[in-house]
Formats: C-alpha cells, structure tokens, sequence
C-alpha cells in the first residue's frame, strides 16, 4: 500500500516527538478511607480540570506558541481527550493547534483516546475503540487524518493486524534508547512471523504494509518532568530552546536516520523488561482490573459509556509509571505521592475499589 | 511503706495517645487499672502533651526541663560509658527517607516526634528532669521505670542519694527489638550493654511474659526471684461488624509496626506459599514503620517482586474504630514475629472473635496456652496452619472457643494486683 510520504522523509521534516495528554488527579486515600466511603469517587474531577488548566496554560501553550513563531516542525503524541478538552475549554491554546496544522508543523501521533496506550498490551479490541476515538476527535476539531499510532512497546507477539483492519493506520511509532531514529518497512506477515513459521491467520487482503519508526530516546519530549517541577516555567523555556536546537540539527545532520527494508527483523522485546518491580507490579494490577471489567461487558454488552471502564483508565495513564520510580522522588519535585509506595499501594486500593464495585454489580 | 494507697510515679515514653506500639496502650491501661485499686500514679512523659486529652495532674511533662538539659549534654554517673547520640539505622538507608504511608491521615497521632534519632542523648536529658522532679516531691512509694529508656533515670537518681524502690517493667528488650537475631548494628549493642548495666539495679523486675523472664534470666543473667510477671491486658470493647467490602471469606490479618521484629518477610514467604495453593487468600498488613525502624518500603517491594500485588494488601497506619472493624473482617489473625514480648493486638483478635496463631516465641501465649504455634522461619508449617483453619470453619470455630476459654481466666485487674502485692 502507497503511504504519503517516505520513512526517511518524515523523520527529516519532523526530527523531534513529543506528547499532548492529560493525567487526572487522584485523592490518594488508605484502604480504610475507601472501606469507610465507598461512594466518594475515584478521581477528583474537578481538581483535574483545574490542574489541565493550569498544565496548557503554563507548559503547552508557552511551548507551542514558540514552537509556532519559529515554525519548528514537530510530531505530538495526543490523545483524543486532550482535543476535546482543548477544544472546549481552552480557544486559545486551540486555536494554536489549528495554526500549526495549517502550516504543517504538527504531526498527530494517535495515542488511546485517555492516554491509555498500555491497553495495548492486553487488549487490542478496547485499544482499537480507543484508537478510534482519537481518530473521530482529530478530524472533527482539526480536520486532520492521522495514520499513525504510538505505541509504547512494540513486539511480534502483538497482533497488530486487529487495527489495521477496517482502518487507515499504518504507522506504529515507537521510542528506543539509541543514538539515531531508525525505520523498519515490512508488511504484517512479515512482522508476524516467528522463525521460519507461515502466518496463516492473515489473508491476503489484509496483510499491508506498516512503517513502525523508532525514535530516539533523546528526541522524545514527554513533559511529565515539567508537570512536576516546582519552576515550570523555566524548564519550559529550557525544553523550547532544546527542541529548536535538537530538530535544526537533525535537519542539517548528513547523517540521515537508517532505513531498515523487511529483510531485517524487528528485535524482540519483552513489554516490561525495562520496569522496576514496582512499575512491573502495577502493570499486572492494570491487567488483572482490565480483565475483570472485560469479563463483566462481555456479560453486559455495553462497553462505551460505562463510568467502572472510565475509572480504569483514569488510573492506567501510562504517565502513572513515573511516580512509581524512586528515582523521580527527590526535593526539587512536587509529587502527588510521598513516595513511591504510597502510589503502588493507590493503585492497588483503586483496583480493590473497583473490584468491590463489580462484585455489588 | 503504706501499702493502702501506695504512691507511684511510672516514667514513660509513652502514653496512650502519645503511642508507637504496645507501650502506650500498656502503660495507659496500667495507669486506670493502678488507679481502679487504690494507687495514686503519676506518669512523667518527655513530651509536649496536646492540650486537649490530658489531665496535669496525673501525667507530668518535662519537656521543658529535657530541653534544657539537652543543650548540656550531661553525663550520668555510673553510665559514663553511654554516650550514644543517635540512633544508626541499621534499614537500608535509601527507605529510611520515605515518609509513613498516607501520613496525611495520621493527624494528632502521628508518631514521628516520639522517638526522633536523638532519643539516646533525650534518654539523658529526661534522666536529669526526671530527678529534679522527685527531689521536690514529699512521698513516693516507687518509681516504675519503663523499659530502657528510664535506666538513665535509675543511675541519676542513685547519683543524688535518692534511696526510693525502683521497679523496672520491661515491655520489650533489646534482644526482642533485635528480632533475636545478633546485634550488628552500633545502636543495638550500646543499648543492651545499657540493659545489662541497668536491670540488675532494680528492686523487682515486671515482665510481660514467661518468654520474657526467660530472656532476663539468659541473656541479662538476671536472678528469677527479682522476676515478676504480669502477663498483658487491655480494656478492649470489640466491634459488631466489619468491612464488609473486604470481607471475602479468606482474610489474614497483621496488625502491629513494620519493623525487623514483627517478621513481616516471614509472613510474606508464608503467603507466597499460600497464593500457590489458594490463589483467594488476601492478607491485610495494618501499621506502618517507625521511623527507626520502617522496612515497610522493603515489604511492598518484596510483595511486587513476588507478584502478591494482589493478595497482600496495605490499609497504612490504624487505630480505634478502624481496627476493631479489621479484627471483624477477618477469619484468622497471624503474629510471626521472631521474638514477641507479648503481642496485646492477639488478645484484641480473640476477644474480636477472631482465632490467633503466633509463632512459639510470643508472650501471650502463656496466657491462651491453646494457641497453634509454629517456628519462626518454619514456612511450611505456618503455611500450613493458616490453611487447615481457614478452610476448615469448623476447627476454626474450636480454636476460637478453646482460646476465649483460656482468657476467661486472664484478668487485668488480678494481674495488676500481683505489682501492689509486689510493692
């Protein structure tokens, strides 16, 4: 299948990545406190609002307008919820968005509609309907047709053929801790395939070409540090400054990101290998809680609008993961959390809490 | 001396509810139960006391004067060898940092200020403002000191020529505090070389239980007949119901400080082993680290590593309503420490309906001698207890009945009469 523009080209016109998405708050509450008021909610919903609020109007839109004014071409992972949260809320920010799509600086990178690309390493079909909501949000506020999909692990064993079938995604992008961005052409058999072994579950018509693009670690701009910080402002112009001068580079560097055709296998990558025991912990408990709520819509066919599916997503941002690494504790940030334990034990009482709420059900 | 109303003074770190474990609570239900018989006691504290939940006139704070003395940095006579500032922390130093879980929840009871890394120096310091403090009373009866940390007090007042009985009531040794492991760390051996200098100077020695006399007369070659025991109880009013949300069917439950003694890895080995057979079987940990002492960092980390995320789980620090109601919930209550003086929270459990098992070197157990006991570090015979009671209601329920029926002969007020006989 054609694609609209080469590997190589896209990584020269937009050399940097970064990520739009929203983490909600939680009212970190003990196992007491939830058995006492079962009832009260498991995010705070109008303390998140006010804190994206404040996030778009101290990081993204002091970050995108500079990015506007000296037209630097960038890719954003963004999620559906953040374009309608934008959309709604905030015209200004908005409004940069749209300036940016019509002079083609900005790259959407579909993530899951709330950020909960972790879903993709258990269940493609919620993944695929979180997709889908990205797609629908992109096109009806920015008028824009995304192909790609982020994903933050990429594996043979993930059954990619589930999403491409029945959509126009064809490009998976992903991060690796390497020195330069690399490309891998193939089509799904190939990327399928195990050894010398057929894929057979993959007809013909189906089986299309996929781009699944690395980029470096370096070159991705995740701005949870930022959310963190107690100078926001400042790291803010420190990221801006560091983008501009990152992507210029790429752009004049003679060495060019490698493009890598089929013959070369993609390398194996085990989904939590780089987790600490905590992170690998509650990535188990998202599993288990996205298990039991599938198990429960199987039963009562009504996936969409269900709040206990909401609720699960709220707690499996993938931004999650950075309050479960001691490293990221220390003085200078202010964290939700005391420390890394007390949000492992959050994320355990959450899925207890839904747990609960299930079995009532 | 007068044994009608005999006059008491208890020095204390404790009191409930200035409390970290079981001292607090033992030395408020010593206080009621002195009182009850006839006793006027009066407990000197360190600490600042909230406005609030106290009356001056039977707890004395000397803070103020500790304070003072503090910023001396007096020496005591006889204890010239104990210059012991700080406490060395002897978990691993990067948890040591963290603060308690869910500390926000903790309000008045929060715990941190009650043993700050300083108490070795405080030790001092109280010893000096408690000795001032008697030289200006007219009549005391005995002074009742209050494990280790009343010994400098002990010395002072011999020092001065102060010439009153002085009974120790050890709640818990340095040896139980080790875990009965070896002393490795610098903290652990400065106090007991402080243990043994100080408990054969007293008149009569209370312990908490026989396992404890045991220890006294073994490790502090301490002559038996200074020993008395006062085996441990609380006033203890048991809840109805409990968590029901919590509640299914298979629940263990730990309630105590997460420190090296209470054998907390032990227990998570056991559920390891556990899980395996019955994936359904949920242990409750309740309580927290003290800041001398908090592995819990170390607990959680062990139980994501093993993959029990969703077997163990943590409620954080509790007290009053909420334990009830966890004691409530739960089918079997579990106590693997590797030395435990007593264990106040399995009598809560019994009396809760609740059947305890406990390894077979905690105190209570001399109390309810029915109580199933396994060997510390014995995972398969500790997993196999807790398996053949939670399935099986009906020896649970025999269990449970045979334990109440050994309490009905444990009574507070005739243990508490043994230390005015002793008087």
């Amino acid at each position: 299948m054609a694609l609209e523009n080469s590997n190589h080209q896209f990584l020269l016109e937009y050399p940097v990545l970064t990520s739009l998405s929203l983490i909600h708050s939680y009212p970190s509450r003990p196992l007491i406190d939830i058995l006492e008021k079962p009832r009260s909610p498991i995010v705070d919903k109008s303390l998140s609002r006010e804190t994206w609020i404040r996030h778009i109007d101290t990081l993204y839109l002091p970050l995108y307008t500079f990015l506007l004014n000296h037209e630097i071409r960038i890719a954003t992972i963004i999620t559906g919820h953040f374009i309608d949260f934008v959309a709604q809320e905030h015209p200004v920010f908005y409004q940069v968005l749209q300036d940016m799509i019509q002079k083609q600086l900005l790259y959407c990178v579909m993530d899951a509609y709330w950020g909960t690309s972790h879903l993709s390493l258990y269940y493609l079909d919620w993944w695929k309907d979180e997709i889908e909501g990205t797609q629908k949000s992109l096109k009806k506020h920015l008028g824009v047709e995304s192909t790609a999909v982020y994903i933050p692990l990429v594996f043979r064993a993930l059954p990619l053929e589930r999403l491409t079938q029945g959509t126009s995604v064809r490009r998976f992008i992903s991060t690796k801790k390497q020195k330069r961005a690399i490309c891998y052409e193939t089509n799904l058999r190939e990327f399928r395939r195990f050894h010398k072994g057929k894929v057979t579950w993959i007809e013909e018509e189906d089986n299309v070409g996929i781009e699944i693009l690395y980029y470096p670690q370096r070159l991705l701009f995740h701005m949870m540090n930022t959310k963190v910080s107690k100078n926001p402002e400042a790291l803010v112009k420190t990221i801006s400054m560091e983008i501009g001068l990152k992507s210029s580079r790429v752009a004049t560097d003679i060495r060019t990101p490698s493009i890598q055709r089929s013959a070369v296998r993609i390398p194996e990558e085990r989904p939590v290998q780089y987790y600490n025991d905590l992170q690998q912990a509650v990535v188990r408990l998202w599993e288990y809680a996205t298990f039991i709520l599938g198990k429960e819509h199987a039963e009562d066919e009504h996936i969409d609008d269900d709040p206990l599916m909401r609720n699960l997503f709220y707690v499996m941002h993938r931004d999650f993961l950075y309050y479960l690494d001691p490293a990221h504790y220390s003085k200078k940030r202010n964290m939700p959390f005391s420390s890394p334990y007390e949000a492992f034990v959050h994320v355990q009482n959450v899925v207890f809490q839904l747990e609960t709420l299930l079995n009532k059900k | 001396m007068s044994k009608a109303k005999p006059n008491i003074v208890i020095l204390s770190w404790e009191i409930l509810p200035l409390m970290v474990g079981g001292l607090g609570v033992l030395v408020k239900s010593l206080v009621d139960e002195l009182s009850t018989q006839g006793a006027q006691v009066q407990t000197i504290v360190p600490h600042d006391l909230p406005e609030d939940s106290f009356t001056q006139d039977t707890i004395i704070s000397v803070a103020k004067e500790v304070r003072k003395y503090y910023r001396q940095k007096p020496i005591i006579q006889g204890l010239e060898d104990f210059v012991f500032n700080e406490f060395v922390l002897h978990v691993k130093k990067q948890y040591s940092r963290w603060p308690p879980l869910y500390s926000q929840y903790r309000g008045r009871h929060t715990q941190q200020n009650l043993y700050p890394q300083n108490t070795p120096a405080l030790t001092r310091a109280y010893a000096k403002a408690v000795a001032d403090w008697i030289e200006q009373q007219e009549r005391i009866d005995v002074i009742y000191g209050m494990d280790w940390l009343s010994i400098p007090a002990l010395f002072e007042l011999k020092s001065r020529g102060i010439d009153i009985p002085f009974y120790f009531h050890i709640n818990s040794t340095q040896v139980d505090r080790s875990g009965g492991e070896s002393m490795s760390d610098p903290t652990a051996r400065a106090i007991f070389s402080v243990e043994k200098n100080g408990f054969p100077l007293a008149d009569k020695i209370a312990v908490v239980s026989d396992v404890q006399k045991e220890v006294l007369i073994e490790k502090y070659d301490i002559d038996a007949e200074k020993i008395f025991t006062v085996f441990n109880d609380i006033t203890f009013e048991p809840e109805t119901k409990g968590y029901e949300d919590l509640d299914a069917g298979k629940n263990i439950l730990f309630i105590g400080r997460v420190t090296p003694q209470k054998g907390l890895f032990f227990l998570i080995d056991t559920a390891a082993r556990i899980t395996q057979v019955d994936p359904q079987v949920r242990f409750i940990i309740a309580g927290d680290g003290t800041p001398n002492g908090n592995i819990l960092p170390q607990i959680i980390e062990e139980v994501a590593k093993r993959g029990l995320e969703r077997q163990v789980v943590f409620t954080g620090w509790v007290n009053g309503d909420a334990k009830k109601q966890l004691y409530k919930t739960c089918q079997l209550f579990v106590m693997p420490s590797p030395s435990e003086p007593f264990g106040l929270t399995a009598l809560e459990a019994i009396r809760s309906g609740v059947p305890a098992i406990a390894s077979d070197t905690s105190g209570f157990i001399g109390v309810v001698p029915s109580t199933p006991v396994f060997a510390y570090h014995d995972t398969d015979a500790f997993a196999n207890t807790i398996l053949h009671f939670l399935h099986d209601p009906k020896a649970r329920n025999d269990l449970l009945k045979r334990q109440t029926e050994d309490l009905k002969d444990h009574n507070w007020s005739q243990e508490v009469a043994k230390i005015i006989a002793n008087i």
